[in-house]
C-alpha cells in the first residue's frame, strides 16, 4: 500500500472523531477545522519523511492535543486593543443556530465539559464519545492504565458536579 | 443527574460531526500540498541510461550493444562538432586530442609532413580569428601557432638526420613555402611577429642536410649537360647559404 492510500485510510477512519475531539475543546467550528487540517497535514508529512506510525490513532490524537495546547498558548498572548480601533471586529454573539443549540441538552454537557480540567475533557471525550478503551487512552495521554482509570472516574465526577450546579 | 444519565447525554454529543464537504475538500488539499521533504526518487546513472534506452524498446540483451553505439555516436558527434572550434573555445581541447592522435599514429618519416599540415591549420585558425575580429581567442591562437612550429622544428631535426625519400622532401618543401605565405598574411593582418625562430632554423638545417646529401648523390650519377649546369648552380647557391633555392634546382634536375 502506498503512502497516499495509507493516509486516506487513516484520514477516513479518524477525521470525524478528531474533529469532534477538537471542536469540543475549542468551541469554534473554524478553529476546529484549522486544527484538524493541520493535524492531518502533519500526519501526511510524517508519513512522507518515512516515520513508521505504529499506532495511527494515538499518533493523530497526540498531534491534535498538542495543536490545541499551542492554540490556547497563542491565544493567551493575544493583546487586547480598544474597540474604537476595530470597528469591523467580528460579532462574537452566538448566532441563531448556536442559540438554539444553547437551549439543548447537548449544549449543556458541552458547556459543562468546557468547565472541567483539559485532561478530564480529553479522557471523557475519548472514552464516551470516541469509544476508546482505557489502554488506548493511556497510550494517547502517556499515562499508565491505572492512572487513566482513576482519572476517568474523577473526570466524570467533576463533570457531574458542574452539570448539577448549572 | 445520575452518572448513567450523564453518560447518555455525553453520548449525544456524538452528533457533532464535520461537514462532509469540508472533510472531502481538506483531504484533497492535504494530498495535493507539495511536501517539504518531497524529493525525486534517486535514480542511478545506470537506471537513467536504462530509462533512455527504454524509449527504443529494445530487448534487454541488446541494451549493452545499443548503449555502446549511443556512446560512440555521441563521441563522434562531439569530435565532429569540435573540429570547428577555435583556440580559446570550450571544445578546442577535444579538437587537440584528435590532432595529437593523428600525429602519434604517423610514422617517423611522415611526422614532419603531418606536423606541417597542423601548423598550416593553426595559421588558418589564426587568420580566421583575425578576420572575424575575435579578440579573446587571439592570444591562444598565436600560442598554438608558435607551439605547432616548435613541434614541427623538433620532428624536422629528427627526419633531417635520418633522411627521407625525395617525394616526401618535395611535399615538405611545398608545405614550407605555403606556411611562409600564410605566416606573412597572418602577420600582416594582425601587425604582430610570430615567434618562429626555432622553426626557421630547423627548416634551414633541414634544407642544408637534404641539399648536401642530394649533391653528394648526384655527383656519382651520369648527368646530361643541362643537368650538370643545374647541379653547378645548386652548388653555388648551397655555398652561398641559399639552401632553399639550391633544393629547388635539385628537384628540377632530379624529377
Amino acid at each position: 500500500m502506498n503512502n497516499q492510500k495509507k493516509f486516506s485510510k487513516i484520514y477516513d477512519q479518524y477525521i470525524d472523531k478528531i474533529y469532534r475531539f477538537v471542536f469540543l475543546k475549542v468551541s469554534s467550528q473554524e478553529t476546529a477545522e484549522d486544527i484538524c487540517s493541520e493535524a492531518f497535514t502533519r500526519v501526511w508529512q510524517s508519513m512522507d519523511k518515512g516515520t513508521k506510525i505504529e499506532n495511527p490513532q494515538a499518533f493523530v490524537y497526540q498531534i491534535a492535543r498538542n495543536l490545541i495546547t499551542d492554540h490556547y498558548r497563542q491565544n493567551s498572548k493575544i493583546k487586547l486593543v480598544s474597540i474604537d480601533n476595530c470597528k469591523e471586529i467580528q460579532d462574537n454573539q452566538p448566532n441563531l443556530e448556536e442559540k438554539s443549540l444553547l437551549m439543548s441538552d447537548i449544549n449543556e454537557v458541552k458547556l459543562a465539559l468546557n468547565n472541567i480540567k483539559p485532561e478530564y475533557q480529553d479522557i471523557i471525550i475519548c472514552h464516551y464519545l470516541d469509544d476508546l478503551s482505557i489502554p488506548e487512552i493511556a497510550e494517547i495521554m502517556n499515562k499508565s492504565q491505572g492512572t487513566t482509570r482513576v482519572m476517568l472516574h474523577r473526570a466524570l465526577k467533576a463533570l457531574r458536579v458542574v452539570v448539577n450546579e448549572a | 443527574m445520575t452518572e448513567k444519565e450523564l453518560i447518555k447525554k455525553i453520548k449525544e454529543l456524538q452528533q457533532i460531526k464535520p461537514s462532509k464537504d469540508w472533510v472531502i475538500l481538506t483531504k484533497e488539499k492535504i494530498l495535493s500540498k507539495p511536501l517539504v521533504n518531497e524529493k525525486p526518487a534517486s535514480i542511478t546513472i545506470g537506471e537513467r541510461f536504462s530509462n533512455i534506452l527504454s524509449v527504443f524498446n529494445v530487448k534487454p540483451f541488446l541494451k549493452p550493444a545499443l548503449a555502446t553505439a549511443v556512446c560512440f555516436c555521441f563521441l563522434i558527434g562531439v569530435f565532429s562538432f569540435a573540429q570547428n572550434a577555435l583556440p580559446g573555445d570550450l571544445l578546442y581541447s577535444v579538437k587537440k586530442i584528435a590532432e595529437q592522435a593523428k600525429i602519434s599514429l604517423a610514422s617517423e618519416t611522415e611526422k614532419p609532413k603531418v606536423q606541417l599540415e597542423l601548423t598550416q591549420k593553426k595559421l588558418d585558425e589564426l587568420t580566421k580569428i583575425a578576420e572575424e575580429n575575435k579578440g579573446k581567442n587571439l592570444a591562444s591562437a598565436v600560442q598554438e601557432v608558435e607551439k605547432a612550429m616548435k613541434d614541427t622544428a623538433k620532428s624536422l631535426k629528427k627526419v633531417a638526420i635520418a633522411g627521407n625519400d625525395g617525394e616526401i622532401a618535395k611535399e615538405i618543401k611545398e608545405k614550407f613555402e605555403a606556411i611562409e605565405k600564410q605566416q606573412e598574411t597572418a602577420e600582416e593582418i594582425l601587425g604582430i611577429k610570430i615567434d618562429s625562430e626555432e622553426y626557421d632554423e630547423s627548416k634551414n638545417s633541414y634544407y642544408k642536410i637534404l641539399v648536401e646529401r642530394e649533391i653528394k648523390e648526384l655527383k656519382d650519377r651520369a648527368l646530361n649537360p643541362e643537368q650538370e649546369e643545374l647541379l653547378k648552380e645548386a652548388k653555388e647557391l648551397f655555398d652561398n647559404g641559399n639552401y632553399q633555392e639550391a633544393l629547388a634546382k635539385i628537384f628540377i634536375l632530379s624529377y
